[in-house]
């Protein structure tokens, strides 16, 4: 009985940010009459946030090292204007653009990367001189803003997947859901296939851990906790993409697909669940956050580490900005701004220690999408934007400050 | 120790670049400083006729291209006129500024046409101008805490909005009784003063024809009055925000089959925005692509225009204000009366009788006319 309850308050506390995202989505859900979860609001969420959530890939690492970095913004915003500058002035194919937006990300994170780790200045320092060089420069290439970008270049952020399945008819059109509403619209094939194969996956994988831990002697929670936790989140996932395969331009009945930045996002995500929790590259970033000195004495080149962490920081960073300047379809001087702050808060509302050394990428990931529901919502239910800052704000704390009392509560027990 | 002293130098230079990069955000084209209460001023000057004589002007920087045409412009006409001009650029640093209008009025200027940088760091050198007896224009910005400050020529922002919502007025036929329609507004950022103005010329226009029921706002986002304008404004006039809104509005407003006809848009950075969620809802040019306003002449904008993406933009030709200064200046110097037609701008000691000047109205059709025939833009920059 107490093993039990050990588990299920375990779990709490993993899941505890995850319910926060749950209520906050029912909420306003509520409160716009549905509005908020139509299917059309659902593409738009994944295209409105991807940087955010491409970005606190990076910071996560970031951060669980113990660093902070203030300069994705204006690096976002600098690679933005030579990406655009490449293909509206020097009408270069917009491949080759994205090849060398990628080229300079590296280079700033290396550059970062060096001062940090072999200069051991510290990251904040680095980072905030960093994000004045970069926003001047950007502010140089970018002088004025570079729009009629080419459409190929346009679609990475734009597109969709071409639909191969066709559509499928909506098994609950006609009774369960009215054939008027938005919810009765026929289903991309494409989609939900994507939806179904990452519900298989999970449970694959789900199972394969569970053997090799138990293979190891390492305690598993008991099987029917596990289906549980399976079917939840399977049941999550297949509503999503029901409601998403159904996105269409505008108010007509056309179906668009699946984004193609969702394929970009999901791929992006499993790279870095896999790094941060199977590599030695992960596991030397927790083990330099969580106490350098002892990562050190445990033969852990723990400069290589910090530069690596900066030059992973700075290809991120350049992926936003070709997913940023592709969905504004220009690159203007005042993009991203602000971003590093919206990465940073993403990580720590997903509970990404300040101390470093603790921090999952599932936790960023919805701490990113608390902040995108809540700025969605918060446009859709007409709140003045004065008062959304100051909302935002309230939530935020009150999102973080119950998931650490929890923490805190069930360590006690 | 050698390499720790190098990484200081690197990052203190590092430093130094990139404040100067801020602080040319300053001169954006919509952010002039505005003031408002009415009150009442006369405006003749008692300054001795003397053609000929010495004019200070002081611009913020060089490296926006708007302060080297315009100082370019001041100083071509003034020597025209037969004076002499001392034209100095204070690389958007305050205090550099201030030294240098000292060294102008060492050099016995008689008017100083004055660009501040910070509109309120001026006082103290502006009454040795006074004391000097020399007559001081504030230029495009107005010159906040003296009452040494004579007159302020800049263009209207109120008008800006007013020719918007005149425009969306023509272009719906609403004075004829031609309606409803679907309307979208927009306002700039909440903690620009100027956004007030603009929003408030607009929504002049457009308001009795929302409560008539001509003019329909399907997302509710509507404000009842003028003073409401903050709650559809775009923080920091954010191109993503308002691209972002738009999108909102559409898919959570419009999914019943309605379509936008008109978009109430304050300035070009915000329009490109919802120019850019309309195309990715699907809407289409000569089929059901709405009006659309804007303000600045931005290249990009333009070049939408041209494509029938923006029906119009509020153009403020910086040379005009150039040619007003001018002729100001001309008028103190010979001590006839100088033209002013407006007394409200209030810079916290008195109001400052100014000269504000109409921005005008581009479409596709005066593109070529106004923009590239004034030298705003060249023709190969719009693939004309």
């Amino acid at each position: 009985m107490n093993q039990l309850k050990d588990l299920v308050g375990k779990n709490l506390r993993q899941y505890g940010i995850m319910l926060a995202l749950v209520v906050i989505v029912i909420t306003f859900a509520a409160i716009t009459g549905g509005k908020l979860v139509q299917p059309n609001n659902v593409a738009a969420l994944i295209g409105q946030n991807a940087y955010v959530l491409i970005l606190a890939l990076g910071m996560l690492l970031v951060i669980i090292a113990g660093h902070i970095d203030l300069s994705v913004g204006s690096g976002v915003a600098l690679i933005g204007a030579i990406i655009g500058y490449q293909m509206s002035v020097w009408q270069v194919p917009w491949g080759w653009a994205v090849l060398t937006g990628l080229g300079v990300g590296l280079l700033i994170g290396a550059w970062q990367g060096f001062w940090v780790a072999f200069v051991k200045i510290p990251a904040f320092v680095v980072t905030l001189a960093g994000m004045l060089l970069f926003r001047g420069l950007d502010q140089v290439i970018a002088a004025r803003t570079m729009a009629s970008l080419p459409q190929g270049f346009v679609n990475i952020s734009n597109g969709f997947l071409p639909r191969f399945f066709g559509a499928l008819k909506n098994p609950f059109a006609g009774w369960l859901i009215p054939s008027g509403s938005v919810f009765a619209r026929n289903l991309d094939g494409v989609t939900m296939a994507i939806g179904l194969f990452a519900v298989l996956g999970l449970g694959f994988q789900a199972w394969r851990n569970r053997s090799s831990q138990k293979e190891h002697g390492i305690p598993v929670p008991p099987l029917s906790l596990a289906i549980v936790r399976w079917v939840l989140l399977s049941i999550a996932i297949l509503a999503v993409t029901f409601v998403l395969s159904m996105n269409t331009p505008g108010a007509t009945p056309i179906l668009r697909g699946t984004p193609i930045l969702l394929i970009l996002l999901g791929i992006l995500i499993l790279v870095y669940s896999f790094v941060t929790s199977r590599t030695v590259f992960g596991r030397h970033v927790y083990a330099v956050g969580g106490n350098r000195n002892a990562a050190l004495l445990s033969g852990v080149n723990t400069r290589l580490t910090d530069f690596m962490i900066f030059v992973n920081m700075g290809f991120l960073t350049a992926v936003a900005a070709i997913v940023t300047t592709s969905r504004a379809g220009n690159a203007s001087a005042q993009a991203g701004t602000g971003y590093e702050l919206d990465a940073i808060a993403s990580c720590f509302i997903g509970g990404t220690a300040v101390t470093g050394g603790i921090g999952r990428v599932s936790g960023a990931m919805i701490g990113a999408l608390i902040m995108g529901v809540l700025n969605m919502g918060l446009s859709i239910a007409r709140v003045n934007a004065n008062w959304q800052m100051a909302i935002k704000g309230l939530v935020l704390l009150i999102a973080v400050t119950l998931d650490l009392v929890s923490k805190r509560r069930s360590k006690v027990a | 120790m050698k390499l720790k002293k190098l990484a200081a130098g690197a990052i203190g230079a590092v430093l130094a670049l990139g404040l100067t990069a801020c602080a040319n955000e300053n001169a954006n084209s919509t952010a002039t400083t505005t003031g408002s209460n009415p009150t009442s001023g006369a405006a003749t000057t008692g300054a001795p006729a003397a053609a000929g004589g010495l004019v200070g002007i002081s611009m913020p920087t060089t490296t926006l291209e708007r302060w080297n045409n315009d100082g370019k412009n001041l100083v071509d006409k003034l020597k025209g006129m037969g004076y002499t001009t001392d034209l100095e650029y204070a690389d958007n640093k305050p205090e550099l500024q201030v030294s240098q209008l000292e060294n102008m009025i060492n050099a016995d200027a008689k008017v100083l046409v004055i660009a501040a940088i910070d509109g309120t760091v001026l006082g103290p050198v502006l009454q040795t101008a006074a004391d000097a007896g020399i007559k001081v224009i504030a230029y495009d910005r107005l010159i906040n805490g003296t009452k040494n400050v004579d007159y302020y020529a800049t263009f209207d922002n109120e008008k800006v909005g007013t020719l918007q919502g005149q425009f969306i007025e023509t272009q719906l036929g609403l004075k004829d009784g031609k309606g409803p329609f679907n309307l979208e507004p927009f306002a700039g950022s909440p903690d620009d003063n100027n956004a007030k103005f603009f929003f408030k010329g607009a929504w002049d226009v457009l308001l009795p024809y929302v409560q008539s029921g001509k003019l329909v706002v399907p997302s509710g986002k509507s404000p009842a009055s003028v003073d409401e304008w903050q709650n559809i404004g775009i923080q920091a006039w954010k191109t993503e925000t308002a691209q972002a809104e738009m999108q909102n509005r559409l898919n959570s407003y419009y999914s019943g089959g309605a379509k936008v006809d008109v978009v109430l848009s304050p300035n070009d950075s915000l329009a490109l925005g919802i120019e850019q969620a309309l195309q990715g809802a699907g809407y289409q040019v000569g089929t059901d692509w709405p009006v659309i306003t804007g303000q600045d002449g931005d290249l990009a904008n333009v070049k939408n225009m041209l494509a029938g993406l923006q029906s119009m933009t509020v153009w403020k030709d910086t040379r005009e204000l150039g040619d007003q200064a001018a002729k100001m200046v001309d008028q103190i110097m010979k001590g006839t009366t100088v033209d002013v037609n407006n007394n409200t701008y209030d810079n916290g000691v008195k109001v400052v009788p100014a000269y504000l000047l109409t921005p005008k109205v581009v479409t596709k059709d005066t593109v070529e006319s106004l923009l590239v025939g004034s030298g705003f833009y060249k023709k190969d920059q719009l693939g004309l």
